[in-house]
């Protein structure tokens, strides 16, 4: 009984890990989004003229 | 900076004395932030040294950015607004949105799933029927996400152009804006196919493009990246598993 909840923690602390992971890859996906956008924006802006 | 001195030597092209050919500082610089990204993946694919990267991506696609407010740069786009490599870099500016878009929505349903089973393991009421329900539910959401990924990765092979063309009667800076802008998007994408396959948990195959990138860069050997991460999705999904299969 004790190796199962060891096991349940053990899955906790890595679902903690993996959540700081996701945090900081969505925020720098956010950054690089909004980077695509500019970027696109400016050629079509280059192209139309 | 030493590492400066060292990157810019092979962009140089002949010189002539009358007319110097050396790149503007901006491609110089995006040049930079070029093979200091290649560099970095040669070493493994980790959750961390991936977020890094995505760093260096901001800081390329700032340099980008900059690049397109140059006078000289939308002259040459003006210009050239007819050839086929400005209708593919409008296709690779949607691409890259695109497979942004699939990775974040990637992440943040993995993350909401994520969410729901730590609260069934943080109460631990019901007991283990309905966290292994739970599991499985989440396992389910998961086999989601990675059909979704493995699709944008199928749709993303081959897209990477290296089109031939003429570039004889173009001036300078065309050229190495041509250049650099094709570099720009094979390494993008080459870091999106590694997160891609980092959140869905399956190894990168060895003929992934960083081939073409190191082809691209002149340089030797690229490492084969790994699933280095001891705490990653991949461990996950595989803990999940045999907490309901086997225990």
């Amino acid at each position: 009984m004790t190796r199962k909840s060891d096991n349940i923690n053990n899955l906790q602390n890595h679902l903690e890990d993996l959540e700081s992971v996701i945090q900081d890859f969505v925020e720098g996906l956010e950054t690089l989004f909004k980077r695509f956008i500019k970027i696109r924006v400016s050629l079509l802006k280059i192209l139309n003229h | 900076m030493a590492t400066f001195e060292l990157n810019t030597k092979t962009h140089f092209h002949a010189r002539s004395n009358s007319l110097p050919s050396r790149p503007h500082p901006l491609i110089l610089q995006c040049n930079e932030h070029l093979d200091r990204l290649k560099a970095s993946h040669e070493t493994s694919s980790s959750s961390s040294s991936l977020s890094h990267k995505l760093g260096g991506l901001q800081d390329l696609h700032e340099c980008v950015e900059k690049l397109f407010q140059l006078p000289l740069t939308q002259e040459a786009l003006g210009r050239e607004s007819q050839e086929n490599w400005v209708d593919e870099l409008l296709n690779g500016s949607l691409r890259l949105l695109d497979v942004c878009t699939t990775a974040k929505d990637s992440l943040l349903h993995t993350k909401e799933c994520m969410r729901e089973l730590q609260s069934i393991m943080r109460r631990r009421k019901g007991g283990e029927v309905e966290l292994r329900a739970e599991i499985k539910k989440f396992l389910t959401s998961r086999k989601v996400v990675k059909k979704a990924i493995s699709k944008a990765l199928a749709n993303l092979k081959g897209t990477t152009r290296k089109c031939s063309m003429s570039l004889a009667h173009k001036d300078n800076h065309t050229v190495a804006l041509i250049n650099l802008l094709e570099n720009v998007e094979v390494v993008t994408i080459s870091t999106f196919q590694t997160l891609l396959h980092l959140i869905s948990g399956t190894t990168q195959s060895k003929s992934s493009s960083w081939i073409l990138v190191s082809k691209l860069m002149q340089t030797k050997k690229v490492g084969c990246s790994k699933l280095a991460d001891e705490r990653g999705f991949a461990q996950l999904d595989e803990a999940l598993q045999s907490f309901v299969f086997f225990t």
